[in-house]
This record gives C-alpha cells, structure tokens and sequence, in this order.
C-alpha cells in the first residue's frame, strides 16, 4: 500500500503548509473536541436552545484547493483561521446575538479578524449573513503545559440562523460560492430569497416576542384570579394548575375512604373543556363552583360503598366534568364523547357511561331543573 | 392468581388470572418489576380473567403507568370485566390507561 502524501502540485511555500497541517492534526482534532464541549456546556448554562452545534477540521484537499488559490497570501499554516471550524445555528436572529456574547465570554476572539456578514450588505443589497468569529481557546478554558499550541490555534465560530444556513447551504450547492459563474438571473433569485429569509427571521422573532408577552400577561392574570380576562388556551390552563384548583375537591374525595392521592396532570382535560365551549379560565372557574358539591356527591356515591383507598388527582375534574355534562343534559353521549376525547375510541367507553349514570341516577343534581 | 409473561420487541404481554388483593398484588409488583426491563415500552394487561382488583392491584397499575410513560409507552388493559372497569373509572385511571 502506498502511505506516500498526496502531491497536489503545489510549490514548496505551500507544499511545507501542507505538511505541518499534516503534522498538526491531533492537535486540530483536540482543539475542535475542546471547542465543541465548550460551547455545548455554554449554551446548555444560559439555557440557549439551538438547532445544532458542529465541528470540522478542514480537510486537506481542501486545505490544498485554497493554497493553491491563494497560498502566497499564507506566511505559515497560523495565518490560516479556519481551519478548525464549529458552527451553531439558532432558531432565532437575536438568538445569534446571544450566542455572540457567550462566545466572547469564554473564547479569546481576535477582532482583527472576525467578520460580521450580517452587517456588511449595503442598505439595497441581501445575500450572505452569519457572524463569523475567529478565536482561541483561553487557558482559563483549557490548559495542557504538554501542548501549548491547543491555545494559540485560531478556529471559526460560524454563528447564524436557521434559515440563513438554508440560504448558504443551498445557495453553496448552486455554485454561488465556488467561484463556478452563475447567470445573473439566478444570482438575482438568490438575492431575493435572503431578503425574504431576513423578513422571515425578523417575522419569527416578532411571534416569538409576541407570545412571551402574551404568556407572561396571562400568566399574571391567572395569579391574580382575573379569571374571567384569561382566554382558555393551553398557556392559561396550566397557569391555572399551577394554582392547584382543584386541590380542595381532590382532598375531599380521598377523605371518603382516607385515599391516597397519585398526583396525575389535569392537562388532558383541556380539549374536552374546549368541546364542551369553555372560552375562559372564568368558565372553569365558574363549573367548579357550581359542579363541586355534586361532582363530591357522585364520588361518595362510587367510592362509598368501596374499600379503595387510592385514587389519582384527575378524578376530581373529571368528576367535575361529568357532572357538568349530566347536569347539562349531555347523557350517555356526552359521556362517551368527553372518554373518546380523553382516551380515543373503545367500545369500553359505552360501558363507562352506563355504570356513572346509574351511580348518579339517584343523586339530587339529576333530579334538578337546571 | 395465574401470571403468564410474554415478549415482543417492545411489548410486555401479561395475562392475569383470579384476584389481585392484599396479598396476591406483592407477588404481581414483584413479576411485573422482574419483566419489566429498560427496553419494555408498552405493556398489555389480559384481564379476561382477572375477577377483583384492590387497591393494591392498582397500585401495581400505576407502577407500571409510571414506568411506560414517560418511555412513550402505554399500559394497555384489555378485556376488562365490568366490575374491574368500574375500579378503574372511579378512581379517575381509567383515562389514563388504553382500555382495549
């Protein structure tokens, strides 16, 4: 087998770059596994979600390709920054932001070399964004008196979002990158397809903006029990829970047979109270007042006569729930229809239905005009 | 009681035959904990023949509930007699369970 490098015709200049590349790999290896721990535990710290985090080591043929290009402008293989390479791509613009402040935290950047493409375009122009840095691993970071040069390697950290890597992983596949000429008419789409990501991008984080605002309004709402201002949606409901409604009525029920209580979420609930054309957590509010003596009246009835003593916390609304439905003149179907909701369809559903109206026939709530 | 334990890929199957009280539950929870391994996700209970339940047989439910689901999994109850079904129902698992 022939072990002999590659000779990709280079000069001597860059030919010797090539061989300390060769040389150096363990180390670029190193620096990239340091690199990738880092900015994983980083973000993982600031609670930052990303699409993905990456790495890569150039690799030689195209180490070559860009020597050959332009290996003059290159006095040693240092002078070459990216080398070794991570990527991070985010959900969100201003996330990118975020990340740049983390990076310029924990990494050495050097800012004479470090790019931000987002802010190159002119004011009628759109292609390229992503925050390029080019930095070293600190010792405050990572130190090996054995290998010093893990601190002075310079590596990239490609910053960008989602969309904005679509943009370059596409635009990079049709040629625009590489030097290969594209027509001007397809240069122009492209052109326009960045500026349509970049409203794109600003769109998403204006949701997202939105939605926090909105959840941290409701939330607020919730806890200062302005029920009847509070949309039920599923941010609102489990702002509700978290007020343990329910609490009261579930206590009572495990007093019965002295129960112990399996605590078990509520959240299920939600889309038959939906169904049911409750619009506000007032509405919920309002049927556990009005249902609460009943729904307890119908547990005594079920568990009274029994020795059961352990019952799970959901019983409560369901109780709640089935009540509500009886007392508004949902019967069997009603029933069956709030079990499909909760657990899909099954014969058992009918089943079901039956044996709780016939614990509840002899209830005061079913004799009541209401 | 009668146990019968069987394995598919992912699935537990397990028929149940008789009572499940006081004291045939531990020996429910102590098969149930000895089938059930890291690569179970869904677990199917035959109850055709399981003819009472106590609340120690529900907790060996919920045992194996809290184990399967947050795997993805479900304990799936099939052939409930009446009598256990309403158990079920009236302590609010009934929702949590797929009732086959």
């Amino acid at each position: 087998m022939d072990d002999a490098p590659k000779d990709y015709g280079l000069d001597l200049h860059c030919t010797l770059i090539l061989e300390e590349y060769r040389e150096m790999l363990p180390v670029f290896n190193k620096v990239r596994d340091i690199v990738l721990d880092q900015l994983r535990k980083t973000l993982d710290e600031a609670g930052l979600i990303v699409s993905n985090v990456v790495g890569r080591i150039k690799s030689e043929e195209s180490l070559a390709g860009k020597l050959e290009l332009k290996g003059a402008k290159y006095r040693t293989l240092g002078d070459i920054t990216d080398i070794v390479g991570a990527r991070v791509v985010t959900f969100y613009s201003e996330d990118v932001d975020k990340l740049s402040s983390l990076v310029e935290k924990h990494f050495d950047v050097d800012w004479g070399t470090s790019v931000d493409k987002r802010k190159l375009h002119a004011l009628d122009s759109f292609g390229y964004d992503s925050l390029h840095y080019i930095c070293r691993i600190p010792e405050s970071v990572y130190k090996d008196s054995s290998c010093p040069a893990i601190n002075t390697i310079p590596f990239e950290i490609q910053m960008r979002t989602v969309l904005q890597h679509a943009w370059a992983t596409i635009s990079h596949d049709a040629g625009y990158k590489s030097g290969i000429e594209v027509p001007k008419e397809h240069l122009r789409n492209l052109n326009r397809l960045a500026g349509l990501l970049e409203l794109a991008d600003e769109q998403f984080s204006n949701i997202r903006s939105s939605l926090n605002d909105y959840r941290r309004k409701a939330h607020s709402l919730v806890e200062s029990g302005k029920f009847d201002e509070v949309l039920l949606d599923g941010d609102t409901f489990k702002s509700y829970l978290e007020l343990k409604p329910f609490d009261f009525l579930i206590k009572k029920i495990a007093m019965i047979n002295q129960a112990e209580i399996q605590r078990t979420s509520a959240m299920p609930y939600l889309k038959v109270l939906k169904e049911l054309g409750f619009n506000t957590i007032a509405d919920v509010e309002k049927m556990k007042v009005e249902c609460g003596d009943d729904a307890y009246q119908l547990a005594v009835s079920q568990l009274g006569g029994t020795d059961i003593d352990i019952i799970v916390s959901s019983v409560a609304i369901q109780d709640l729930i089935t009540v509500y439905i009886l007392r508004n003149g949902g019967g069997k179907k009603g029933l069956e229809r709030m079990y499909e909701i909760l657990v899909g369809q099954s014969s058992y559903n009918a089943v079901r239905a039956r044996q709780v109206i016939e614990a509840a026939a002899s209830l005061p709530f079913m004799r009541r005009d209401f | 009681m009668e146990l019968n334990f069987g394995k598919e890929g992912i699935l537990l199957s397990i028929t149940v035959k008789g009572r499940l009280d006081t004291i045939t539950s531990a020996d429910f929870m102590n098969a149930v904990l000895e089938n059930l391994g890291d690569d179970v996700v869904n677990v199917a209970i035959d109850c055709s023949e399981l003819t009472y339940i106590s609340s120690s047989g529900l907790r060996v439910f919920m045992t194996i509930y809290k184990k399967t689901a947050p795997r993805g999994g479900k304990l799936i109850l099939k052939n409930l007699t009446p009598q256990v079904g309403e158990v079920l129902n009236i302590t609010g698992m009934a929702n949590l369970f797929a009732i086959e």
